[in-house]
């Protein structure tokens, strides 16, 4: 071992203390891992590029705008990124009893030259109901893409690459558990250069409603006879014919009047009819919905037999409507951007199935309206001649003393659906409801 | 074990590692010292390669964190050792050897025990960034900047580096499981730009005097003369039976060597014409052979790639059915091109049919047999195209009467004309041959006359176009040169009511457009012979004719 090679030795090991130690405890310390934004970047490469000129070091220049170019495509690719995308979704269809199953297709299109290597496609899932649970598959069940977003809310999520001028459609499947109304969008689309420096975010389309009726049962199934129920008001449907309306004809039978006779019919026919007319006035049912599960706010609220309530209000609307009633619903909840109390008013128009089970879909819980305010009002407004049906999980004092009050004596009929026996009240018949699937069901 | 996409991943990060580690061991003077010089870039790929290979494999299958430890420290110094040893020469330059291998070995290592995700990545380009410029900082320090192979090198390694870097920020942001048009999306997105940086970094660096493209040449040269004869030899394979199938079917045209290598230099031209004849040296011949052996050729790969059984595609269940189209297909493209075709040719074949119809009724003309009905049918034309009297609910003698206030010093021809026509038309009286002769003469004297004015006004606006856009595009009849070079050129608007070109504007129009895209195409073409041909005698393909004369050299 000469002396040059121990100076040699010396030597490598100064450059070694001196220069690489330090770096390489610099580079992998903790406190300097730390990235550099983009413009950081670029402002470094493009210093690097003029001092490389100014001192005539092409390899500095090189280097540094080889970088300032691949950060400069990046930034030119994200600035386009959004280009000629457009993004739609549909559901057929949109409107679902729970149990049934929707088909939600949606498209992306790339209208460029320039591909996408990433794009991220998220629709936030707004349920603005208080729901018993936090699980999005207890209310509606997707087949995929459903993911937690950053604010603990739910998404609908897509994340796929497309080529130029390409298009993505995909498939989905939903399946509808609980009432409500789930709403998809604003879609935010997010991309960037295929490199992930320049992101860039959009928000495209409208918003896509899927309404989830409430469910509507047969009277078998609830063990109610919903006909009873009605009351008086069944026998008050038909008092007299309008004779300027004619619904129809139908065989003559002993009995009929010969001024119904229809013989333009009889002639045409062969054998004899008579006119049918619809009736002068149709008997107005007002369903006053609880949707309160104990006798205090506080208490909070039991959603399974709330929904029970808005179930049977739905199925005894619908029944009522198929039978020629009017119909209309009245309840002490909230519905999204109405401001009090919502009501429907009664209406035998064909349309009013639609416009109950819509209404009864976006019902949520409240708390701000006691259900005998609810009950005062209505026996105020319902005209004279209408019924009043009083659906609730809970029998309160309060809602007796409303019941039994005179200006709802012979009017109103209350069905029960809570857990607990329901207390017999003098003057008021009130039938028990037991809702096929619920537990607990009430006793008397 | 990391999957695919992750292997990827570490491998790009050891390269990177690799890459920035390079650029100081080239700005400092540890490269003196080392005997393979700028090749031991390749051992040192190797060293951080097989870093994350044994930090992978031990990971996965180690005894324990002790034993681990002591492995991964036995496959340093054996990588390290070994690769010193193979690479040094004396024992200065073995141990700097031994030293930075082992540091990338460290590095490979160290990789693999990282959750590596984007910002990772992000940050560590940074820093490799960093190891860069200070490679190059040290070579200013030192003094060596201009020397060329020196930064050259360094370049070299920027460059490289981004690109590595890159694609590993890519890498990274791509999904673990893609569908099947997603993953070649991505490729093509990544790969678009990076070809890009490639070939700007690459061509500034040609320009700053290193032949990269020669580099390259002759790098891969040797590469693609292996390939170039396999392909050779492929092709004879499929040619032989077919040669010998056309030997057979021709006797007398059996296969002749080169005339140039076979005839004798004293052999005297005999006279007689050669026997037989040479089909393949017919251009013809040849291209059709070329073309069928590509066909084969190509049909033989397809049975190949159907026979080839294949494994179940087994599609990962996502909860969706998707389906990918491209928003411009063949039949589109076909379509544009089509209209584009149609487009170019559609004014020149609007402007023919309207010339052949003028010249047709100038020629045979659409009039009553009958010669009074037809001179005053004539009139009549000639007198609309004049706006000279509207002709609808305008009686003979109205008209004549309106004719003569136009052109006052014809009044008489116009009685005259109107009241032969009155007779034969409104009396149905049969003319005498003098009174016919009579109504042409007048009608060829007035004739003239009522010729419509000429398109083109006399006066200031008249100027050519090169005077009057010295000043403004608008004359002074307020419509520019440019507007009434359109209006000469373009189409009439039915909507609004605008004059038909003449005749002789539209044999012009529908010659001008019908040469015009012929003109381009022809051009197009003459360019494209130009090209290739140069580009063939640059260089030195063979001719046409040569092939089957190399097919018979080889044989």
């Amino acid at each position: 071992m000469n002396h040059e090679f121990v100076a040699l030795i010396a030597k490598l090991l100064v450059y070694i203390l001196l220069l690489t130690i330090p770096i390489l405890v610099i580079a992998y310390s903790e406190r300097f891992q730390r990235r550099l934004a983009p413009g950081q970047y670029v402002t470094l490469f493009a210093i690097g590029t003029v001092v490389g000129v100014l001192l005539f070091v092409p390899a500095i220049s090189i280097v540094a705008a080889t970088g300032l170019l691949a950060i400069g495509a990046a930034w030119l690719s994200a600035r386009f990124s959004l280009t000629g995308l457009s993004y739609h979704r549909t559901m057929l269809p949109s409107r679902l009893f729970p149990g049934d199953s929707a088909e939600l297709k949606i498209r992306l299109d790339n209208n460029k030259f320039l591909p996408l290597a990433s794009v991220t496609i998220t629709d936030p899932i707004h349920f603005g109901l208080i729901r018993a649970t936090h699980h999005l598959d207890d209310l509606i069940r997707f087949s995929g893409g459903v993911q937690l977003t950053e604010n603990l809310g739910y998404g609908f999520t897509n994340r796929t690459a497309v080529r130029p001028f390409q298009s993505v459609e995909r498939t989905y499947r939903l399946e509808a558990v609980r009432r409500g109304v789930y709403t998809l969008g604003p879609a935010t689309v997010e991309t960037s250069d295929p490199f992930g420096l320049f992101p860039r975010t959009a928000t495209f389309g409208d918003t896509l409603d899927l309404i989830v009726y409430p469910r509507v049962y047969r009277p078998e199934e609830v063990g109610l006879p919903f006909l009873e129920t009605m009351g008086e008001a069944s026998s008050r449907r038909k008092l007299a014919d309008d004779l300027t309306r004619i619904a129809g004809t139908r065989e003559y039978q002993a009995g009929d009047p010969l001024n119904r006779m229809h013989w333009k019919a009889t002639a045409r026919t062969g054998s004899l009819q008579v006119r049918l007319f619809d009736p002068s006035t149709t008997t107005q049912l007002m369903i006053v919905l609880n949707l309160n599960t104990f006798q205090h706010v506080w208490q909070g609220v039991d959603l399974d037999r709330m929904e029970a309530a808005i179930d049977l209000a739905a199925s005894m609307s619908l029944w009522a409507l198929d039978r020629g009633f009017a119909v209309g619903i009245r309840s002490n909840g909230q519905v999204p951007g109405a401001e009090l109390t919502p009501r429907v008013a009664a209406s035998a128009n064909p349309q009013q199935a639609t416009l109950l089970l819509e209404h009864l879909a976006r019902l949520s819980f409240s708390g701000r309206y006691s259900p005998e305010h609810v009950l005062a009002d209505e026996a105020r407004r319902v005209a004279a001649g209408g019924s009043i049906m009083f659906v609730t999980s809970i029998v309160t004092p309060a809602a007796i003393s409303v019941l039994t009050s005179r200006q709802l004596a012979g009017r109103v009929s209350v069905v029960y659906c809570g857990r607990f026996a329901a207390p017999v009240v003098r003057g008021v018949p009130i039938y028990l409801a037991t809702p096929k699937g619920s537990t607990d069901l009430a006793v008397s | 074990m990391p999957s695919r996409k992750g292997f990827l991943l570490l491998l790009l990060l050891a390269a990177m590692e690799t890459l920035a580690g390079f650029a100081i061991i080239v700005g400092s003077s540890l490269l003196d010292a080392l005997p393979p010089g700028y090749a031991v870039f390749w051992p040192l790929l190797g060293s951080a390669a097989a870093g994350l290979a044994f930090g992978l494999v031990v990971a996965r299958i180690g005894p324990g964190d002790r034993w681990n430890r002591a492995i991964v420290a036995v496959g340093a110094v054996a990588t390290g050792l070994g690769g010193a040893a193979a690479i040094s020469h004396n024992l200065p330059s073995f141990l700097i050897a031994a030293f930075v291998l082992v540091l990338l070995f460290w590095r490979g290592i160290v990789i693999t025990q990282e959750q590596v995700d984007h910002d990772d990545v992000l940050r560590r380009f940074g820093w490799g960034f960093g190891f860069l410029f200070f490679g190059i900082v040290w070579i200013v320090a030192r003094g060596i900047v201009y020397q060329r192979p020196i930064w050259q090198m360094m370049a070299l390694i920027g460059i490289g580096y981004t690109i590595v870097g890159m694609v590993a920020l890519g890498t990274s942001r791509l999904e673990q499981e893609r569908e099947p048009g997603a993953a070649a999306a991505a490729a093509l997105a990544i790969l678009f730009q990076l070809a890009l940086l490639a070939g700007i970094s690459l061509a500034v660096l040609q320009l700053f005097s290193l032949d990269v493209a020669g580099g390259i040449w002759h790098v891969t040269r040797p590469a693609f003369d292996r390939l170039g004869g396999a392909l050779f030899q492929l092709e004879l394979l499929i040619a032989s039976p077919i040669q010998h199938f056309v030997d057979l079917i021709r006797p007398r045209g059996r296969r002749l060597a080169n005339p140039a290598l076979t005839q004798p230099a004293n052999t005297q031209p005999t006279g007689k014409k050669p026997r037989g004849h040479r089909p393949l040296n017919d251009p013809l011949v040849v291209g059709s052979f070329v073309l069928f052996a590509v066909a084969a050729l190509g049909g033989v790969l397809w049975l190949i790639s159907r026979v080839i059984p294949r494994l179940p595609h087994r599609a990962p269940n996502r909860g969706y059915v998707e389906r990918r189209r491209g928003l411009i297909s063949l039949s589109a493209l076909w379509q544009l091109l089509a209209g584009w075709i149609i487009g170019l040719f559609a004014r020149s074949g609007e402007a023919a049919v309207r010339a052949v119809r003028q010249s047709r009724r100038r020629i045979f003309g659409d009039y009553p047999a009958d010669p009074v009905r037809r001179v005053y049918a004539q009139l009549m034309r000639r007198a609309a195209r004049a706006e000279a009297a509207p002709l609808t609910a305008t009686t003979p003698l109205e008209l004549a009467t309106q004719l003569a206030r136009r052109w006052p010093d014809h009044a008489t021809d116009f009685a005259r004309i109107t009241e032969i026509y009155i007779q034969r038309r409104y009396a149905e009286a049969t003319l005498a041959a003098t009174q016919v002769a009579e109504i042409r003469e007048r009608w060829h004297t007035v004739r003239p006359a009522m010729r419509p004015p000429r398109a083109r006004p006399k006066g200031p606006a008249d100027r050519g176009p090169l005077q009057e856009s010295a000043g403004s595009a608008t004359g002074a009849s307020g419509q520019g040169w440019l507007a009434r070079a359109r209006a000469a050129l373009s189409l009439p608007d039915p909507t609004e009511g605008a004059k038909t070109p003449g005749f002789g504007a539209s044999v012009m129009l529908s010659v001008v457009s019908f040469a015009a895209p012929v003109i381009l195409i022809i051009a197009l073409l003459v360019v494209l012979a130009l090209i290739s041909g140069s580009f063939g005698a640059k260089h030195g393909l063979p001719e046409p004719g040569d092939v089957p004369l190399l097919l018979m050299q080889l044989q």
